[in-house]
């Protein structure tokens, strides 16, 4: 993926979500196979269950930010698209919910591995993730929360 | 004698015991318990002691709209079998089976023991459909 095209991915968010006509008039193919349409399901189902956060008795945390969930879904359409140019396929879609401390939790579970991802509330924290096979595989790490990480790209494509 | 408030006695939790703690309907995605449900307040996680509680009474504590949590048992000798976790009696004045998880502070961490509190979980009060 070329960095312009990345950079689309990202902009994405202030747009019509997942909408074609929010990506013309620039967009090309390429673009259009980066985003997979269960992922861009996922976010939506996500929104509106976010929306019912407010109702959660720990009133005086705060949940989550909008924002929080929309960079969380800019990197997984980073990833998927990532995924898509390595693979020719798109990466599995994680569950996206509330995690701890405002921040957004991407969980894939599987029958023969798990993994879980966290965005952090706050923007300028690193991105945590583990993951294991309920063996002896494991991944874990963090990275920036506007880069890519082949780590977890590679772990989600694996069979 | 109107302000005074019973103070229980700090005990020790055996492994053997189990805790259970709220899980809002939030945390649920296609009837699966999510990683999301673990989380500290004031410092800890709070559960309830099995030796002073019963799932139903977890769930009446919640402060709000109790039929909407579901009530989850964890071994205590599991939650503590994960990294450094250990599980404390705290109790309060109005719950004697008040406890708390320490939960690390690393974010790094935190996301491991969070996944893997969920694999030793098992819901015992489902969600109301």
């Amino acid at each position: 993926m070329s960095s312009s095209c990345l950079a689309r991915a990202y902009k994405c968010e202030d747009e019509e979500r997942c909408q074609v006509q929010a990506w013309e008039p620039h967009v090309d193919e390429n673009a259009m196979k980066g985003v997979d349409p269960d992922l861009c399901e996922e976010i939506a189902r996500a929104e509106a269950i976010f929306e019912q956060a407010e109702e959660v008795e720990e009133e005086d945390a705060p949940l989550y930010s909008r924002e929080t969930l929309h960079r969380a879904s800019a990197f997984l359409k980073a990833q998927s698209a990532q995924a898509f140019r390595m693979y020719g396929a798109f990466a599995p879609v994680p569950n996206i919910g509330i995690g701890p401390n405002g921040s957004v939790d991407l969980h894939w579970k599987k029958k023969v591995w798990e993994l879980l991802v966290n965005i952090p509330g706050d923007n300028r924290e690193l991105a945590t993730y583990y993951g294991d096979d309920y063996g002896e595989q494991k991944i874990s790490g963090s990275f920036y929360q506007t880069t890519f990480d082949y780590g977890i790209v590679m772990w989600l494509m694996r069979k | 004698m109107a302000d005074e408030k019973v103070s229980f006695p700090v005990e020790e939790i055996p492994d053997a015991d189990s805790v259970f703690m709220r899980a809002h309907l939030i945390h649920f995605s296609n009837g699966e318990l999510r990683p999301g449900v673990f989380r500290a307040q004031d410092g800890g996680m709070s559960v309830d002691w099995d030796k002073y509680s019963t799932p139903e009474a977890t769930r009446q504590r919640a402060r709000k709209n109790p039929e909407n949590n579901a009530v989850i048992r964890m071994g205590v000798g599991g939650i503590r079998r994960i990294e450094s976790l250990d599980v404390k009696h705290s109790p309060e004045p109005d719950n004697q089976a008040h406890s708390d998880v320490n939960l690390p502070e690393k974010n790094e961490d935190l996301t491991k023991v969070r996944m893997l509190l969920g694999r030793i979980a098992e819901v015992v009060i489902p969600l109301k459909a």
